[in-house]
């Protein structure tokens, strides 16, 4: 099953299953199914939802599941906190 | 692909009767239970029985109305509209329900065709044609609906 941050971008841009739905063109529901991760999309939904986000597919889609957000966001803090000791 | 052409919120879904996913498997199962118990006790049916006659009847009612509910219900309408109305998830669970449907039909004949002699001999009934009419009525009315009961069963409350 191919993972995805779906739900994630569409809350972040404010978009509702309904109206991401119209934008590529599918049954709401479907989006629902891609969200739990019941149903992985055809290359051209992929690229469709990529671009509606205006990212990269693979930013969207893995393979492999993707890391929880507060562990990246840790990281990330971890990572900033580094580089301005080093300064 | 078909994604282009498809429109969310069809208006030609009001032609059909609403079901959502929970009454629409329970519809089913009960449905195709009905039928199923409808055949069984008839083979069994004598003129003495009143009341094994009127369980008879109401599983035959009971059957026949839930499978013609479900055949004019919305999962029938995505079991049988043109490919260009259903987006791609749509289209791949109609296929899957399809192959189920045509699995259950297969079996269904092959019990009919070549094993009825057998199933007669274990279970004590003779197949007579009102015996051979009921096992076609059976499998019509129950594989008419087998891609809707299937996509209801695969289909997910939305949250």
């Amino acid at each position: 099953m191919v993972a995805n941050r779906i739900a994630v971008f569409r809350t972040e841009r404010g978009i509702s299953r309904k109206d991401l739905a119209a934008l590529v063109s599918v049954n709401p529901q479907t989006i629902g199914f891609l969200e739990r991760g019941t149903y992985s999309p055809s290359v051209e939904l992929a690229l469709k939802l990529a671009e509606v986000f205006r990212v990269p597919v693979e930013a969207l889609f893995s393979l492999q599941p993707f890391p929880a957000l507060a562990d990246q966001l840790s990281a990330a803090q971890s990572n900033a906190r580094g580089v301005s000791h080093d300064d | 692909m078909t994604t282009d052409t498809h429109e969310p919120n069809k208006p030609s879904h009001f032609k059909y009767i609403l079901l959502k996913p929970r009454s629409a498997k329970a519809l089913s199962a009960v449905s195709i239970a009905a039928m199923w118990l409808w055949f069984l006790l008839k083979l069994h049916l004598t003129d003495e029985q009143p009341g094994v006659q009127a369980l008879v009847g109401l599983c035959a009612l009971i059957g026949l109305i839930g499978c013609i509910v479900m055949f004019l219900c919305t999962y029938n309408f995505v079991a049988n509209a043109p490919a260009s109305q259903l987006d791609e998830r749509e289209l791949a669970d109609r296929n899957a329900a399809y192959f189920k449907a045509y699995q259950y039909a297969v079996i269904l004949l092959l019990v009919g065709y070549l094993g009825t002699d057998f199933l007669a001999r274990l279970f004590a009934f003779q197949v007579t044609p009102a015996v051979t009419q009921n096992f076609f009525l059976l499998g019509f009315m129950t594989v008419l609906i087998t891609p809707a009961t299937i996509l209801a069963w695969r289909d997910e409350d939305l949250d």
